[in-house]
């Protein structure tokens, strides 16, 4: 697609969604002027919308903003305990996309299409509201075809890389004399294998004509215990065609999970990360996406090949010691990265569900998008990225980041029903169960196949115990 | 030519009789071995199945009674027995469809069952999976049942305190000038009283409820009312206290993990995912039903199909039997009969004809030896007696010197001839000759010479009369007879010359004739068409005179008419 094209198709989308601009930044006059609560997670995006955007939005609505930042890890315990006790302790919850369904089905959440008919005078807004968005987005979030949470900042991942290592002429000779094939960003997972051994290399070698002072490794992997580790495992996973558990569908509705007939994928899955890891950045326990964000920025990596496109801004961070080095983004080797964002939810205990739904409706608008990229967040609106891409420059960061966020984000379009990951209502319990395995398996705590196997019993009963539609065993 | 006994060809009769009667009882063995062999097989093979695959069905129906029973709400015990006993019969049904996998069964019930036993491993090995999520989901539901004594004694303390304490003060305020503060606190008892019955009534709806979007919607409005309830009220309110009291009850009921959403989220959720299980478990055994059922129809299919190629093969074959057994009568019979018809009857009966006519004399029988047994030497002597009966009569009608017929088959043939012609119409030619001077011929050189004279004439005399009708005769010492039919005198006389010629011919001296050196002959001759009363005597006399006439002038022939 040409760059006329591309500009195109983005001022359709600003022109289509002008009018909902309109009245989402002409936020109406809200009653209830309590103070909500939002809790949104730690990190540099997060101090944007406490130093701008949550003023922005009480100079207009008059409505004070408390923003609670939590951890990730702690997320889910402390506000799911809060919402158990219904202490009405938080109105705007923040989620990972995994646990929307499992909030809305246990009624944690409100269903947004009643606030909107309840809080928006006007009605039409919402009609075109969800359309800007993301469609894989939507469909994550929501359960039983109703939206009950707003993506604001997605983290789809792409692989970030250090362009100067791929454009020099040694190695892309040295590359090639080796593989028999040219120097490119990876396009599949063997590509990524190669690649990753290649750069590989120890303190005394030579890396673009260069002796280095110490190890260089091919990649960084998040493969520390923590969540992110499984979003590696998913990306390669969905890669190679397989899927933790599959839904089924009798007329496009759910009925229940199984799980894969075979493990053969998930083994290979678990063996080729074993594989990759040789070539990784050695990890701490807690090595996740700061850690290897700075591992790319720092030059001690070639690649972050499963990467949260959020962290554009840590991970193209200019090294102060090689000022030679470039940042890029491609698509994530096997063209299935682990697709998500986080979203708001207006908490079924709210106090003032009123401001909490117009909070989500102003943070998530195009404006409110656009103010939050700007402050270095990854927008989960398609106008607003394709605006973005339109005008930022070429080279930068940023526009790597969007254009692989639209590539990848727009991959999933339609297709993420067909993984359980997406529709089950237990992805809360799951999600923990995927982050200890892959996490014992990837450090040899335990050997794949007895891994895999336990896992796989304890995804079934997870799902079984939690979930709403049950796992069948065939 | 081999030699075989009659006796030899009996036992051989008689042993091919009994070889076919073998091979006929062999046949018949054969078919009834056919049949036994064709039950035997049903028996040994579709028997064993029928009876696996009719136990696959009981244990099918037993374990779908148990999936039932588990997802019916029954009490503990029952469940828990039923538990067991779903255990127990998917170890029963595993192993006996892997009895029937073993056996000889149409591939599509074999693809089948072994799909459905790999469900039914997969059900053995999450077995306590299983277990866990029928307790996870009784304890909800027991745990929601509970809530309806919660909701009772809400109930209850809501009428007996909250309504009595708000009815105390609503009375106060009758009968007393009420204070604004006192006016307001029974304002407020009034709507926590009946906001109260409002959550009762939310909580109620909410326990009963199997709809998990009215559990969240009513999730809300109870949160949003015991918000309300919580803030409303002056502390100072003496009513504050009982409401307060009032909270603390509900508090648990609405909120925590053991809620009233909660755990009807998690009965409904549980209950909606075991019937999900069990349905599929329920649907694998009544696929399995269902096979065992299909399979049943094939295997009476395959039985019927063992009987009708039985029965066809038996048919079969019991033509070949009857075609056989048809065959060995006939072969036994034609091998008596051949033996005993042939081989004995026939030939003893033409031995004995042989014999009766040998008897008679007649020796124109044809005696052949047909085989080389006792009946073969009966023929071969027959033949031997033939012989000599044929020497007996020859010597018996000729004449033993000269060969020729004798005087008694003369008299025979005569008259024998005179019947035929004289039937015929045909003329009779006799003609009686002598040796002339043959006494004196015998005399001078002797009756050895004289007998070789006899001998001469005798063979120039079958030389001369050779044609057919003709016969000769020695009728006396030196007389000779010559019967000639169809004949006249003249040919006779023309005959009688030639004979008279060769005679002279011969040169057979004889001295002692008086009309010739050499030996000479008279003859005369008798010739005419007989009548029917003629004799013997009426012919010969006639010839008889001719040749007395033609002996007066020797070497002489005398023709009478």
């Amino acid at each position: 697609m040409n760059a006329a094209i591309k500009i195109f198709i983005a001022l359709l989308f600003v022109f289509a969604n002008s009018l909902v601009c309109a009245i989402e930044t002409n936020l109406p006059n809200i009653s209830n002027k309590q103070t909500i609560n939002v809790v949104l997670e730690k990190g540099h995006w997060t101090n944007y919308v406490k130093r701008h955007l949550a003023p922005e939005f009480t100079k207009i609505t008059g409505v004070k903003v408390n923003v609670i930042e939590l951890e990730l890890s702690d997320m889910l315990t402390v506000q799911v305990d809060s919402l158990i006790d219904a202490s009405g302790q938080y109105d705007v919850m923040t989620l990972e996309a995994g646990w929307a369904k499992e909030w809305a089905s246990k009624g944690y959440t409100r269903p947004l299409n009643i606030l909107a008919n309840k809080y928006d005078p006007t009605k039409k807004g919402w009609n075109n509201f969800l359309s800007p968005f993301f469609p894989s987005l939507v469909e994550i979030l929501s359960y039983k075809d109703v939206l009950y949470s707003v993506p604001y900042n997605t983290y789809v991942m792409g692989n970030h890389y250090r362009a100067d290592l791929f454009e020099n002429e040694i190695e892309q000779a040295s590359f090639y004399k080796r593989f028999n094939y040219p120097l490119k960003p990876p396009r599949t997972l063997e590509q990524l294998q190669d690649i990753a051994a290649f750069f590989t290399r120890n303190k005394g070698e030579f890396l673009k004509g260069e002796l280095l002072k110490e190890d260089f490794y091919g990649v960084a992997l998040m493969s520390g215990n923590k969540p992110h580790i499984n979003d590696e495992w998913s990306s390669i996973l969905w890669a190679k065609g397989g899927h933790w558990f599959k839904p089924n569908y009798d007329n496009d509705k759910l009925t229940n999970f199984n799980l894969p007939t075979n493990y053969d994928l998930l083994y290979e899955t678990a063996q080729y990360y074993l594989n990759l890891k040789k070539y990784a950045i050695p990890a701490s326990e807690s090595f996740a996406y700061l850690e290897a964000a700075n591992a790319l920025s720092n030059g001690k990596v070639a690649m972050w090949p499963f990467a949260y496109n959020n962290l554009w801004t840590i991970s193209s961070e200019v090294n102060e010691n090689d000022k030679t080095q470039k940042f890029a983004i491609y698509g994530s080797p096997g063209g299935k990265p682990y697709h998500g964002a986080y979203a708001f939810s207006v908490a079924y205990d709210s106090k003032n569900p009123e401001a909490a739904f117009w909070f989500i409706r102003y943070m998530t608008s195009n404006t409110g998008q656009m103010n939050y990229a700007i402050g270095g967040g990854n927008s989960t609106r398609k106008d607003v990225n394709l605006e973005l891409t339109s005008n930022l420059n070429k080279k930068s960061p940023q526009y790597y980041a969007y254009k692989s966020t639209f590539q990848a984000s727009m991959a999933w379009s339609g297709i993420t029903k067909y993984q359980g990951h997406y529709m089950s209502t237990a992805m809360g319990t799951i999600y923990s169960l995927l982050q200890h395995y892959t996490y014992l398996i990837s450090h040899e705590k335990i050997a794949v196949k007895a891994g895999i196997e336990q896992l796989m019993t304890k995804i079934l009963q997870a799902q079984n115990e939690v979930g709403e539609k049950a796992m069948v065993l065939h | 030519m081999f030699r075989t006994k009659i006796k030899n060809q009996l036992n051989v009769s008689f042993l091919l009789s009994l070889i076919l009667t073998l091979v006929s009882i062999f046949t018949a063995n054969t078919l009834v071995g056919i049949v036994s062999n064709s039950y035997e097989e049903v028996i040994d093979n579709t028997l064993p199945i029928m009876k696996k695959n009719s136990n696959l069905s009981v244990v099918s129906k037993g374990i779908l009674v148990n999936l039932e029973h588990i997802i019916s709400n029954q009490d503990d015990a029952t469940i828990i027995k039923n538990i067991d006993q779903i255990i127990i019969s998917w170890s029963k049904l595993e192993h006996l469809i892997l009895n029937i996998l073993i056996e000889t069964i149409p591939n599509e019930e074999h693809i089948s069952l072994e799909s459905k036993l790999n469900n039914i491993k997969l059900y053995k090995k999450f077995i306590s999976q299983f277990q866990r999520q029928i307790v996870l989901k009784r304890l909800a539901v027991q745990q929601s049942q509970k809530f309806d004594e919660t909701i009772k004694s809400l109930i209850s303390y809501s009428q007996k305190t909250l309504l009595t304490e708000m009815e105390l003060y609503a009375k106060k305020t009758v009968y007393i000038a009420a204070s604004k503060s006192e006016q307001s606190e029974v304002s407020y008892a009034y709507q926590f009283y009946k906001n109260s019955n409002k959550l009762i009534e939310i909580l109620e709806k909410a326990n009963n409820s199997y709809n998990v979007n009215e559990i969240n919607t009513l999730r809300i409005q109870a949160v949003s009312l015991f918000n309300k309830m919580e803030s409303s009220g002056e502390s100072t309110f003496k009513y504050k206290k009982y409401a307060n009291s009032w909270l603390e009850k509900v508090k648990p009921v609405y909120a925590g993990e053991l809620s009233i959403f909660e755990v009807r989220y998690d009965a409904l959720r549980l209950e909606g995912v075991l019937d999900t299980i069990v349905a599929q478990q329920t649907q694998t055994v009544k696929a399995v039903e269902s096979i065992s059922d299909s399979l049943s129809i094939k295997l009476q299919s395959v039985m019927e199909s063992t009987k009708q190629d039985t029965l066809s093969t038996v048919s079969n074959i019991n033509y070949i039997f009857l075609m056989l057994i048809i065959l060995s009568i006939s072969l036994s019979f034609v091998s008596i009969w051949i033996f005993v018809n042939k081989s004995l009857l026939i030939r003893l009966t033409k031995i004995r004809e042989k014999i009766l006519k040998l008897s008679k004399g007649d020796v124109e029988i044809q005696i052949e030896v047909h085989k080389n047994d006792e009946l073969g030497d009966m023929e071969d002597a027959l033949g031997e007696l033939k012989l000599y009966v044929e020497k007996a009569k020859r010597l018996s009608t000729r004449d033993s010197l000269t060969g020729l017929l004798n005087h008694g088959q003369f008299k025979q043939n005569l008259n024998a001839e005179i019947k035929r012609n004289a039937r015929q119409k045909e003329s009779i030619s006799l003609a009686i000759i002598d040796i002339d001077y043959f006494k004196e011929f015998n005399d001078s050189y002797g009756h050895p010479e004289g007998d070789k004279c006899l001998k001469l004439i005798s063979k120039l005399i079958k030389k001369t009369f050779k044609r057919t009708g003709d016969s000769c005769y020695r009728i006396g010492g030196e007389e000779f007879a010559i019967l000639m039919v169809n004949t006249d005198s003249e040919i006779q006389q023309l005959k009688l010359r030639e004979l008279q010629d060769e005679i002279l011919k011969a040169g057979f001296k004889h001295k002692k004739s008086q009309v010739s050196e050499f030996l000479t002959i008279s003859a005369g001759i008798y010739s005419a068409v007989p009548n029917e009363n003629d004799v013997f005597e009426d012919f010969y006399s006639k010839a008889d005179i001719a040749l007395y006439e033609a002996k007066n002038n020797r070497n002489t022939i005398v023709i009478k008419q």
